[in-house]
């Protein structure tokens, strides 16, 4: 949302005496060396999630053929800690009830029109019509419902069937319709349980996901929508069962383009970028800005961070690769032509790209406490408390010609009360400042000169750097900013953020990783460690 | 008929013609011996010029000052409410954002603020959902257009389980989407019969899912099935005839943003045709561009609100900027009294007479987090429970010393009246007499005096 990107840049005069984690007074606490004797992890939680509204649009695209994208209007909250998947925003109420309801009925009566091709059989005789219903259970209940419906399940839904076309002038279709309904808002579909089997002999109580669990976890975490029939023969072929089986799917499954597009959604959360066309520029400050410049931006990110993960590269790659492809509409803003494929020296990753630099300003001017404050926490997993009570969260009233580094230098003077949780973002973000407030190469800042000299302060990445390229290439040989990366996937990938015995897994998967590992790697790495594959038993 | 477009959404102070509207209410309902009472919470975030809201002179014949004075040609159904505090957010370390729009609706703070990227605070059910389940049953617990969510959601169910607000175009969907199409009534009860089997197989398949989940996970599913059953009662209400005829001109997916009088204008149809007894609204969104048609700078309010009235090199001028801004909401507020009072209820006499629009803000003053004084205007009449055309002033003691610009959290600072006593009135000019407390009872004493009657 627009009023978190500016929170963090309102803090003054009074004592800000938020907890911090990682100020010089309290080291970030370290990974452990990778020699460290391995020891067996402790079971983890997985509490139950449901489809996002994204996630929604994606299965009923993916099932029904139907790109309407019906819950395209329903808010799926995320924070800096909590994904849009997070089971901590599960909870349901009269209005998404009713979204589902009618939702349901639109994509049933859509379906219908060309049930020739979505359904392996379509208008059948009369004596036909409950085998072809069946046949339906099999094929799109089994892949809405991640599993081959149960036998009372399928009485369940017949009877629907019976029911609805034994009404006065109802037809096949009218009947069907009401079976895909009962089929697109029942709990199968709605929520993802992981009950597990218990695993003998463990040394604490653990269960192992079923086949069809795992099958489900992968499928949403990689592609963003159900698993496919392929993966769905797996798990019921007894061909999921192994870590082995695990990664030969993963790997297929990173293959496809949808390992690609899924990976955008976790990215552009994971870097804040995904509600770049809400932001607004101020049109004199900013006259190149425009919605379509604006939509340039994003998909010129999208397609670096889209091809450096489906290309395999790695996080530095992330961090500091130079290739681009640029439109026309976008060309201005990085000083190119356009159709390069390369951006200039002045750049890097995506913290050097237009849209990242234009979604961490402010409409009027940069803001090197929310560019510091996101790095901060989404790239170094550190927390910065919001300004504590009776702090001035008035901006500092202009005076005359300043750079944007001179007023907020009240921040960091020493004394400040500010100066805690302040000196752990603006530092940073000073880095950037050779980007105006749309990520445009520039020198002055209120007509004097930009110095872009910055600092991390506090946890293993310490230490001064001057300018944008320094600070990408700082954060992509960090230790704890390659950790934090393995960190946020892993949070998107179970739904949930990290508990203390998380990090015994999260070590294990660190270890398990190459130098070097690349972005799909990490998502090996995880998707096969006994964090996803396994859970505390339930009670 | 077809009306020409341009007569529903003619810019402020134009108003459909009222015989138009009456013609889309249904008949059923026009003749009812005794209206229900409606509540309607108009939300404001990120404070308001507070100082410049107190109306003068006679405390029962308003005299409005600038700020108020769009409002002139309906002050006889006003009540100006000034001395009101937030008080349970005191000592809250955290996001004031989140503090605040947790609090407001609900009167209870959680005790883990400090939570940072946490998921919605809300301690409890606001009260507007609090109503939406002790007023008379209607198809829609509550009509809920752009309300924020995540951890700045303000409307809740229960603790942190927040109720989803739509956009207006979506709201005219899921309000008489349902209408287009037909009026066949084969097809209308078969359609209705169609949907009991289906919510009946819903609740059925609830069985089969594996029962071993995690009690929190169980309250969730537990919480889902209720809202089934509930949803069924409702749709039962709503084929009883309440078929509400829809705009013919409905709003565009696209330009819904800046819809002040189609907003108004759908809350005083659904509340029209009893589809809701409760409706609750964002003006100021966060999320979005305000609608102001005023000059504020770059597009960022949020960062404007924190520059503050006297900011840059040419304060004079910024001030002017505020007081033009923050009149339009009233000019907005405006639009919808007028809206409801011109609107026909069931018992005769207008929506307005049955009705609360409570125009509430988050914050007293936005620009540093206050959270006292917060300006509240109720309009309309309640059944004849609301006098109207008055100032209920509650202050007893003036706020923290705005020239410090430092918000004061400390327990001693909140001297005045609390938002919970402001709900207990709310309710009990609901008609919930029984209502005495509402939210952490430690901040209430009853409603406001003089308030009801």
């Amino acid at each position: 949302m627009l009023m978190r990107r500016a929170l963090a840049c309102m803090c003054v005069l009074v004592g800000c005496t938020g907890r911090i984690v990682g100020s010089v007074d309290e080291p970030v606490v370290l990974p452990p060396p990778v020699d460290e004797t391995p020891r067996e992890c402790r079971p983890v939680p997985s509490p139950m999630r449901a489809l996002t509204p994204r996630q929604y649009d994606e299965i009923v695209a993916d099932l029904l053929q139907d790109t309407s994208r019906p819950a395209r209007d329903l808010e799926a909250p995320s924070s800096e800690t909590r994904f849009d998947n997070h089971a901590d925003w599960v909870s349901m109420d009269e209005v998404r009830l009713r979204f589902y309801l009618s939702s349901a009925e639109g994509l049933a009566t859509r379906a219908l029109t060309r049930q020739a091709s979505v359904f392996p059989c379509a208008a059948p005789m009369a004596a036909q019509e409950e085998a072809c219903v069946g046949q339906i259970f099999d094929t799109f209940g089994r892949r809405a419902w991640r599993r081959t419906l149960t036998a009372d399940e399928r009485t369940t839904l017949l009877g629907v069937f019976r029911t609805v076309r034994a009404l006065s002038g109802a037809t096949y279709n009218d009947a069907l319709s009401a079976v895909l309904q009962v089929v697109l808002q029942s709990p199968q579909f709605l929520y993802v349980t992981e009950v597990g089997t218990p695993v003998v002999g463990a040394t604490r109580p653990t269960s192992r996901l079923t086949p069809l669990e795992t099958a489900t976890k992968l499928s949403l975490y990689l592609w963003g929508t159900v698993p496919d029939v392929a993966l769905l023969d797996a798990a019921e072929q007894g061909r999921l069962e192994t870590k082995q089986d695990v990664e030969r799917e993963v790997r297929r499954l990173l293959a496809s383009p949808k390992a690609r597009e899924g990976y955008l959604h976790f990215a552009s959360q994971w870097l804040e970028t995904e509600h770049l066309a809400d932001v607004s520029k101020n049109a004199t400050t900013f006259p190149l800005w425009s919605p379509d410049v604006s939509n340039a931006a994003r998909a010129e990110l999208e397609t670096f961070i889209g091809d450096t993960y489906a290309g395999g590269k790695n996080y530095a790659a992330l961090l500091t690769a130079r290739d681009t492809s640029v439109n026309a509409t976008l060309a201005p803003l990085y000083g190119v032509q356009a159709g390069a494929t390369s951006l200039p020296a002045s750049r890097a990753g995506v913290l050097t790209r237009v849209a990242w630099l234009a979604a961490h300003s402010h409409p009027e001017a940069t803001s090197p406490t929310f560019r510091g404050k996101s790095i901060r926490t989404r790239m170094l997993c550190e927390e910065v408390s919001p300004p504590p009570p009776g702090v001035n969260v008035m901006l500092p009233n202009v005076t005359g010609p300043a750079t944007i580094r001179q007023r907020l230098s009240v921040h960091i003077e020493a004394g400040s009360s500010c100066f805690s949780c302040h000196r752990l973002m603006d530092p940073i973000g000073f880095g950037l400042e050779s980007y105006d407030g749309i990520g445009v190469s520039r020198t002055t800042d209120n007509g004097l000169p930009v110095d872009d000299r910055g600092e991390i302060v506090g946890g293993s990445t310490a230490g001064t750097f001057t300018g944008p390229i320094e600070l990408s290439q700082r954060l992509a040989d960090s230790p704890e900013a390659n950790r934090c990366y393995l960190t946020q996937a892993y949070r998107y990938a179970q739904g949930r953020t990290e508990t203390s015995r998380d990090r015994c897994h999260l070590d294990a998967a660190q270890r398990s990783l190459p130098a070097g590992a690349s972005l799909q790697d990490v998502a090996v790495a995880i998707t096969t460690s006994d964090a996803f594959l396994t859970r505390e038993t339930l009670p | 008929m077809k009306i020409p477009r341009r007569h529903f959404l003619r810019g402020a102070g134009a108003l459909l013609p009222v015989p138009l509207l009456t013609s889309l209410l249904p008949k059923a309902a026009r003749a009812q011996a005794a209206a229900p009472r409606r509540v309607m919470f108009w939300l404001q975030d990120n404070g308001n010029l507070r100082d410049e809201l107190t109306p003068t002179g006679d405390a029962n014949s308003l005299t409005l000052p600038y700020l108020l004075q769009p409002l002139e040609g309906v002050k006889s159904d006003l009540t100006v409410i000034r001395g009101i505090d937030n008080h349970v957010i005191w000592n809250h370390n955290g996001n004031a954002h989140d503090i605040g729009n947790a609090t407001l609706l609900t009167g209870i703070a959680r005790t883990d603020f400090n939570a940072v990227g946490g998921g919605a605070n809300g301690g409890g059910a606001s009260l507007d959902q609090y109503l939406a389940g002790r007023l008379p049953t209607a198809p829609r617990r509550s009509i809920n257009i752009n309300l924020p969510t995540g951890t700045f959601a303000m409307s809740y169910q229960g603790a942190q389980q927040a109720t989803t607000g739509l956009n207006l175009w979506s709201a005219y969907q899921d309000l008489f989407g349902n209408f287009m199409g037909t009026t066949d009534p084969a097809v209308i009860a078969r359609r209705r019969l169609t949907r009991e089997s289906v919510i009946d197989a819903v609740l059925d398949n609830f069985r089969h899912v594996n029962g071993r989940v995690s009690a929190a996970d169980k309250v969730k599913l537990d919480h889902h099935l209720s809202l089934l059953r509930d949803l069924e009662t409702r749709l039962a209400l709503e084929a009883q005839g309440s078929s509400c005829a829809p705009d013919p001109n409905p709003p565009t997916h696209q330009n819904n943003s800046a819809n002040t009088e189609y907003t108004a204008y759908l809350y005083a149809l659904a509340f029209a045709c009893q589809l809701s007894h409760v409706g609750v609204h964002m003006v100021s969104s966060p999320n979005a561009d305000p609608v102001f048609p005023v000059r504020f700078t770059g597009g960022d309010y949020h960062q404007w609100i924190h520059q503050g009235p006297d900011y840059g090199l040419d304060p004079v001028r910024r001030r002017e900027d505020w007081r033009t801004s923050m009149r339009w909401f009233s000019t907005a507020f405006n639009t919808w009294v007028q809206r409801f009072k011109a609107v026909p209820d069931v018992s005769g006499g207008s929506l307005l007479d049955n009705t609360l629009i409570v125009w509430v803000n988050v914050f007293g003053m936005g620009s540093y987090h206050d959270f006292h004084e917060i300006p509240v205007v109720v309009a309309g009449h309640a059944g004849g429970t609301v006098r109207g055309g008055r100032l209920l002033d509650y202050r007893r003691a003036r706020a923290a010393n705005p020239t410090n610009f430092g918000p004061s959290y400390a327990r001693s600072s909140f001297v005045n009246e609390t938002t919970n006593n402001l709900w207990v009135s709310i309710a009990q000019a609901m008609g919930l007499n029984d209502v005495t407390a509402f939210g952490d009872a430690s901040f209430c004493s009853g409603g406001l005096p003089g308030f009801v009657g």
